[in-house]
């Protein structure tokens, strides 16, 4: 009876035993297919979180670009030049931070000081202040000839690149909240670093440009055929620039800077 | 006698056209009101009556019209002032009155708070949602409705900031500085400051013409002077309001703040096209004298279209009615949107200024009522503060 006993407790051991094995495999293998997965979604929330976050992007970036593009109305085609010019300069200026956090990671939060946010986006105001500037006076003042002696800045590729550049720059809390997101995606080697932080802000970066579409529709207002609005229309834009470039650079970049 | 009678009947309908307004603007002035603002308030509703009658008599609309608007903005810094000083005891807005939402919701703010308002749920200006006259919603609930009856009327019946740049461009005889008639620079420069203003406030979530570009903090409220920036915009403030308030209204004898710096006049030029009124001109009987376009505070008849027989009136109108007033055939009129412009309608005409004069009155009333009383305080008690 006793024998029986233990070999039917010994039995149920095995059994035991061996489920929990199984168990344990089946588990580690869900797990390495997890953080497979795991590190999938978090590049791809690169994308998600753009594409939720996108409003403030709205507010950043067409404050700048809408009164450079409104006051020239030359045709959809010219539009869309100065509007792909102004995209590849964000989507350089994201690039350029992804790869730099990805790379930093960590030790970014340790060694760079709080303010350099915010000293960042004052500059980077100052710089696209400027920008507007040179480009509304020469749209609305012909005669002064900037072109010649800023030539490089009033070309319209160069101002839209520079334009957009500036715009990306201007490190808003979903930028924050991307580049933060950078930091824990926990990378092996820093060539690997800097690939998926690069590859996390261009999903990013694709997520915030939906929200920069309606940018390109600007173009179809040259088929207004009142040449009395269009006209108007163009001079307040050029105004705004001018004076949405001194506000910028003045109020919000060195005004500010002494403030501090 | 046949002019006797005229005179007669002419004063009898008049005085019927006042008795609706004098029990509106009754009621208006004299709910709840106790003491020394019972006789300000009989005062006020004595004196707006007697503006408006002599308004629908003389059919002299933009001459009483002034009567309102102007004391209405002379009346409105002292009484704005007394009250900040008894709540506050200063002018000067601290950081925790903006902390708690405790300041006056201004109509020139409206253009800056919308978008952010629609695209994050937020009020970037420090008043409060509901609670008093001067809250957002309250605000907003009186910009509808004048926008939808009187449109851009409001500049020339409402606003108590008008009277300012109307009392100072009335001053001289002639214009000194001649503003070009077709220079569309100066017509339409206040869409540049709303565009300004409302992509200024998208980039930096702070309502930048309060900070940086408001003349009226002078008369009103402004941030204590805690930093450079903070002394910057109030020097700022004193530049705008002489410069463009006072000089330039006096050298131009237009109401160059209203026309080209204003960015709510803009915005209500805008929703102007949703208003139930416009000021027409009639090319039948027009004889292209060209008396309204150089009168026009807002130099917003277009010269050319006169000259052409096409009577073009620019939507940056403030149906102020001086070319109404002016006009030597009686060509121009207030109608109905959709009214032609050759059939003139009386009711259209009484509708405008019933509305203008009944919401003027309404807002500025209390400004008016409030500034009598606190003088006769001060005659009776030797103060001019009552709370």
């Amino acid at each position: 009876m006793q024998k029986k006993q233990n070999k039917y407790f010994l039995n149920l051991k095995i059994k035991t035993l061996l489920k929990l094995n199984i168990r344990n495999l089946k588990n580690k293998n869900k797990r390495n297919k997890n953080n497979k997965m795991e590190k999938k979604m978090k590049i791809l929330e690169g994308f998600l979180l753009g594409l939720s976050t996108g409003t403030s992007c709205i507010m950043a970036c067409y404050p700048v670009f809408l009164p450079y593009l409104c006051s020239k109305l030359e045709g959809f085609n010219e539009n869309n030049k100065k509007f792909l010019s102004f995209t590849f300069g964000r989507f350089i200026s994201y690039i350029f931070v992804g790869i730099l956090l990805g790379l930093l990671g960590y030790y970014a939060l340790k060694f760079i000081p709080p303010e350099f946010e915010v000293y960042l986006r004052r500059i980077s105001w100052i710089a696209a202040g400027i920008l507007l500037i040179l480009n509304g006076l020469n749209f609305e003042f012909p005669e002064l000839k900037l072109c010649k002696n800023t030539k490089l800045l009033t070309n319209k590729k160069v101002s839209s690149f520079g334009i957009g550049f500036l715009a990306g720059l201007n490190l808003c809390p979903p930028f924050l909240a991307a580049a933060s997101r950078v930091f824990g995606l926990g990378s092996k080697t820093p060539i690997f670093a800097m690939l998926e932080g690069a590859l996390y802000f261009i999903l990013f970066f694709i997520g915030t440009t939906v929200f920069l579409l309606p940018l390109i529709l600007v173009g179809t207002l040259n088929k207004i055929k009142n040449s009395f609005f269009l006209n108007t229309f163009q001079f307040i834009s050029r105004w705004t620039m001018i004076i949405l470039g001194v506000y910028f650079s003045v109020f919000e970049g060195i005004i500010y800077l002494f403030s501090r | 006698m046949k002019n006797n009678n005229k005179n007669i009947k002419s004063i009898i309908k008049s005085l019927l056209s006042t008795i609706p307004m004098f029990f509106l603007i009754s009621f208006f002035s004299l709910y709840n009101a106790k003491g020394i603002y019972k006789i300000s308030g009989w005062i006020t509703v004595i004196y707006l009556s007697f503006c408006y009658f002599m308004l629908i008599w003389t059919d002299k609309i933009s001459y009483w019209r002034r009567f309102l608007f102007i004391l209405g903005a002379f009346c409105f810094f002292p009484s704005f002032i007394a009250m900040l000083l008894e709540k506050r005891g200063s002018m000067a807005l601290e950081y925790k009155d903006i902390f708690l939402n405790e300041t006056p919701f201004c109509h020139i703010v409206f253009p800056m708070v919308i978008l952010p308002y629609l695209l994050e749920n937020i009020l970037i200006f420090p008043a409060r949602l509901t609670g008093n006259y001067a809250s957002f919603y309250s605000m907003l609930v009186i910009i509808c409705i004048s926008l939808l009856t009187i449109g851009r009327g409001w500049c020339s019946w409402v606003c108590f900031y008008g009277g300012w740049d109307e009392s100072f461009s009335l001053l001289s005889k002639k214009p000194i500085l001649k503003l070009e008639d077709n220079s569309k620079k100066f017509r339409f420069f206040n869409f540049v400051m709303l565009f300004v203003v409302i992509l200024g406030a998208l980039a930096t979530f702070s309502v930048i013409y309060c900070q940086w570009f408001c003349p009226w903090k002078l008369i009103t409220e402004y941030e204590q002077i805690s930093n450079i920036s903070s002394f910057f915009s109030l020097i700022m403030s004193v530049i705008i309001f002489f410069s463009i308030v006072i000089v330039l209204s006096f050298l131009t004898k237009k109401r160059v703040q209203c026309m080209s710096f204003c960015p709510f006049g803009a915005l209500a030029s805008i929703l102007d096209k949703f208003s139930f009124f416009r000021v027409k001109i009639d090319d039948k009987k027009c004889i292209s004298c060209g008396r309204c376009s150089k009168l026009c505070p807002f130099l917003s008849i277009d010269e050319n279209s006169l000259k052409e027989k096409k009577g073009k009136i620019f939507l940056t109108c403030s149906k102020c009615g001086n070319c109404i007033d002016n006009c030597p055939t009686d060509a121009i009129n207030y109608d109905f949107f959709l009214q032609s412009k050759h059939i003139h309608l009386k009711i259209s005409k009484s509708l405008v200024i019933f509305s203008g004069w009944l919401l003027g009155s309404i807002i500025m009333g209390g400004f008016i009522s409030d500034t009598i009383a606190r003088i006769l305080n001060f005659i009776l008690n030797g103060s001019f503060f009552i709370h």
